[in-house]
């Protein structure tokens, strides 16, 4: 397995995609740890932030081409969507995977101990998996942070 | 040791406020649908645990029956199923 990291960051608010770890029908990637924060100068609000599976990857601000945790891994076949979306990826309905509510001067950190803990995205095209904002009661700047495998 | 513990947790969710004062909690994943969830006893929520795969899951209509998370995948990935 290949280790890989991404980071995206966006203001939050009501269904807001910070990031999207894209699949292919090559590979299954596998978050193993997600970190979320505040980037700009935090004050006394609460965001609720989740993992959802996405069946259509929307319109990404721009493209992230996941870094290799080892230099001499080949490039990774998943990659990230980051950036302001202009069309919102699909999510499946009442399916999310990860679920944090927030204070914004915290920073929340999950780790997955095993394989089998992991999130994972199936190997099909235009599916994967999305960090979102489902409400928040700012729309401050926060960062998201994913590590995961293939 | 977590706050929030139990003997084979699945994960672990780590929140650090302001002034450094650090929460840890152990999380479960449901081994039916993949979905992660803070261990916090005495929430009320209703959880179950598949005596197939020998680990919990997360109470969901869907998740009473055995229907392993790479099943549910592999059939997605074939087709087979519209929704993991």
């Amino acid at each position: 397995m290949r280790k890989f990291f991404g980071f995206g960051s966006v203001a939050v608010g009501t269904d807001k995609t910070l990031i999207t770890l894209n699949a292919t029908a090559a590979v299954r990637p596998r978050i193993y740890e997600i970190m979320i924060g505040c980037k700009a100068t935090p004050a006394d609000a609460a965001s609720h932030f989740t993992v959802g599976r996405i069946t259509a990857l929307g319109t990404e601000g721009s493209g992230f081409t996941p870094v290799e945790l080892d230099p001499a891994n080949p490039a990774a076949i998943a990659d990230f969507g980051v950036g302001v979306f202009s069309v919102e990826p699909t999510y499946t309905a009442n399916k999310e995977l990860w679920s944090c509510s927030m204070n914004q001067r915290a920073t929340v950190r999950w780790i997955a101990n095993r394989e089998s803990d992991m999130l994972v995205a199936p190997a099909t095209a235009n599916n994967g998996l999305g960090l979102k904002s489902k409400t928040s009661t700012v729309t401050t700047a926060h960062e998201a942070s994913i590590y995961y495998e293939e | 040791m977590p706050q929030y513990s139990v003997s084979k947790p699945g994960g672990t969710l780590i929140i650090m406020d302001e002034c450094g004062n650090v929460v840890e909690a152990d999380t479960l994943t449901c081994c039916h649908c993949g979905r992660v969830w803070q261990h916090r006893k005495g929430s009320g929520i209703a959880r179950g645990f598949c005596r197939k795969c020998m680990k919990p899951h997360c109470g969901d209509a869907d998740c009473w029956e055995c229907y392993p998370i790479a099943q549910r995948i592999d059939d997605y990935e074939k087709g087979k199923r519209l929704v993991i």
